[in-house]
């Protein structure tokens, strides 16, 4: 494996030296609280053309206000409180693994899932899951290649006799010029 | 006779549909891949439910709940086995075994340990079968007399205790909540046929579907984070050769009051909204504490310290499914699971099911109770196969997870725009564990939200907007004192310490 993450996964090999691990102050209540308020803005931001009615008798958009006007205060307050809201003890620093292997880990298994998605149709069910497996098997640092192609191969044909043949669900599985 | 429901008619009714073959089978088969999570670190009961609903959706729904209830429970047994021999609980609700159980496997005992927790478990399990099955038909009565404003006081209570009993920050648990009725006002309002949040997708007029919601948070963010941190740990586990399975006299001595003290905490914990098998077992073991001439020994291989947890973990695990079948409610996050995997049958859970589908509830409650006693069968002889099992490495464990549970969700509806959907709550799973919140009581909020927007409205209708309805209505009031109550329990010493104290171990 001589190609892009072999970096990372080196790191992660030769974890034994401490300073080699990115050891940095929690910092979650950063994106937390601004997801909130993002979320709830856009929320608000939707719901304004349903109709809030009154008190008595409340319309479709009396609940997603409600609602999400509370997420934004939530977020501002988890902002404000800038970390303090976790209970003592449970604040202590963690160390997050480089930044490379992170994206490499999210970037393989979401790709894989939207692979999965997008060929099923088109190319059939042992193919699609062949390619998903291939592919979030690259998110693994420490496989090799071989092991990789074998699982996704294996895999392809259990889930094949399984979904399409034991449990006989309408999956196709034939790629879509050979139906 | 309770109400004109016949206790030991309906139990003979569930015998008769829990041991029919097929049933049978599925509960063992629920039974083995329970166990099979139990043991394997990780993989937690929340995320493997939510992986195998869709395989259960082509059974008959007794037989489809059967497999989900056996796996629930089977992962509590499993849970114990690691936590004993390895230290490596498999489940938090066996976090508090791993104490004193591992001590005893350091002392040469762990094969009485075992054996101590499967007994343990098989008696909670047993008197939880037949308390639920007397009590049942007691609330089913009780909650006819609920209306609009109860209901909603309820749920109300649900979620606010789950806020309380979340592990960490509170304020993180009540932001998961809101983002969990957001997600699931999407959909047609039933009231005014207004589509909500449907961002133009024919796909979300139901509302966003649940299963592509509950396996992106639970399964592909668990494989998102636990590829993250396998890159420094991935050693195998030392196992200590296994003692002889029987428990010397002096050991049976102690565990049995112990395990009856730990059923009956497991039995009421279990009730209680938000609780279940977790708190019912760190609860257990701090009373075991409490009521032992030598406090100071736990940790050291107490044999209470094992029987105990076990017992109330198992109790209190079956009583969850107490105001699932009679209110309606789900308690804690995998009830939320059952709610969907019932929905999905069309089955309406509440106090109807135990009139209308008698066999479905009293078939749930007698396969309980079958599968309580293939898992003592299974399980002590099995120990060593699935110790072996921990051997498996996640490079294989994972990719069959994933397979499983996408192939699956695509078998739901037939449609991939739910395994899009399952990529971007797997993705959003991952930051909101990044972020330290935990999903729990997102499913539950997303699975209460549509049902409580529903009731508050008619309170509101029938009230005329009046707020004090949910004053006026006795049980209402109750249920807003205890509500109140765990909301200002929140700020006091005493349960923040009880809180620390449970989730440090």
């Amino acid at each position: 494996m001589s190609w892009w993450p072999v970096v990372v996964t080196e790191t992660g090999k030769l974890n034994v030296q401490p300073d080699q691990t990115t050891v940095e102050q929690d910092a979650s209540h950063l994106p937390l609280g601004i997801f909130c308020i993002v979320a709830g803005l856009a929320a608000l931001w939707i719901a304004q053309d349903y109709d809030t009615g009154t008190f008595i008798s409340m319309g479709p958009g009396f609940f997603p206000k409600a609602v999400s006007g509370v997420l934004i205060l939530i977020g501002i307050l988890i902002l404000l409180l800038r970390g303090r809201d976790m209970p003592a003890g449970a604040s202590e620093v963690r160390d997050t693994p480089p930044l490379l292997s992170r994206l490499r880990v999210i970037g393989c298994v979401s790709a894989a899932i939207l692979v999965f998605a997008a060929t099923l149709m088109p190319l059939g069910l042992p193919f699609a899951s062949f390619l998903m497996v291939a592919l979030a098997g690259l998110g693994h640092s420490g496989s090799r290649p071989l092991t990789i192609v074998a699982t996704a191969a294996v895999l392809a044909v259990l889930s094949t006799v399984l979904f399409a043949g034991l449990l006989g669900l309408q999956i196709p599985v034939l790629p879509e010029v050979l139906r | 006779m309770i109400g004109g429901v016949d206790v030991f008619g309906g139990m003979a009714l569930g015998l008769s549909v829990a041991l029919t073959p097929t049933n049978l089978f599925f509960c063992l088969a629920g039974c083995l891949i329970g166990t099979l999570v139990g043991v394997l670190p990780g993989l937690g009961p929340t995320a493997t439910i939510a992986i195998l609903l869709p395989m259960t959706f082509g059974l008959p729904p007794e037989t489809g709940l059967i497999t989900l209830a056996g796996i629930y429970y089977g992962a509590q047994y499993g849970g114990s086995t690691t936590s004993i021999l390895l230290r490596l609980p498999g489940e938090a609700s066996s976090v508090v075994t791993a104490l004193d159980g591992h001590a005893m496997t350091r002392n040469g005992r762990g094969g009485a340990a075992l054996t101590v927790a499967a007994l343990a478990s098989f008696f909670a399990g047993t008197v939880a079968t037949f308390f639920m099955a007397a009590f049942a038909p007691v609330l089913a009565i009780a909650v006819l007399k609920f209306g609009a404003p109860e209901y909603f006081m309820l749920m109300f209570l649900g979620l606010i205790t789950s806020v309380v009993l979340a592990q960490g920050s509170v304020l993180r648990a009540i932001a998961m909540i809101f983002l969990g009725l957001l997600l699931g006002l999407a959909g047609t309002d039933i009231n005014s046929g207004q589509y909500r949040y449907d961002f133009g997708f024919m796909e979300l007029l139901n509302g966003v579907p649940f299963v592509p919601l509950v396996v992106g948070l639970f399964g592909v963010a668990d494989i998102l984070v636990t590829l993250e941190n396998a890159v420094r740990d991935e050693k195998p586990p030392t196992l200590h050769p296994i003692s002889s399975l029987w428990p010397t006299r002096k050991e049976v001595t102690r565990a049995a009051p112990a395990t009856v003290r730990g059923t009956l905490i497991g039995l009421f914990l279990g009730l209680l909204p938000g609780g279940g098998a977790l708190l019912s077992s760190f609860m257990a073991y701090t009373t075991e504490k409490r009521v032992s001439k030598t406090p100071e020994s736990f940790g050291t291989g107490m044999v209470e310290g094992v029987a105990a947890p076990e017992a109330a973990n198992n109790s209190g695990a079956q009583t969850a499914f107490l105001p699932l079948l009679t209110l309606g409610i789900p308690s804690n996050a995998i009830m939320a699971l059952m709610v969907g995997a019932m929905m999905v049958h069309g089955i309406v859970p509440g106090p109807r099911i135990m009139t209308g589908q008698p066999e479905l509830f009293w078939g749930l409650i007698a396969s309980m109770w079958v599968g309580n006693l293939m898992l003592l069968v299974i399980n002590l002889p099995l120990v060593g196969i699935w110790v072996q099992l921990l051997k498996i490495r996640y490079q294989f464990l994972f990719p069959t997870i994933l397979t499983v549970s996408i192939v699956g969700i695509y078998g739901v509806e037939f449609t991939t725009f739910d395994v899009y959907l399952t990529a971007i709550f797997g993705l959003l799973g991952y930051f909101l564990h990044k972020w330290r919140c935990e999903p729990a009581p997102l499913i539950l909020a997303f699975v209460l939200g549509p049902m409580m927007e529903e009731y508050f409205r008619r309170s509101m209708l029938v009230a005329r907007g009046d707020l004090m309805i949910f004053i006026y209505h006795p049980i209402s009031l109750a249920m807003l004192a205890v509500t109140v109550l765990l909301l200002l329990s929140i700020f006091f010493p005493f349960i923040q310490k009880f809180r620390q104290k449970a989730f440090a171990e």
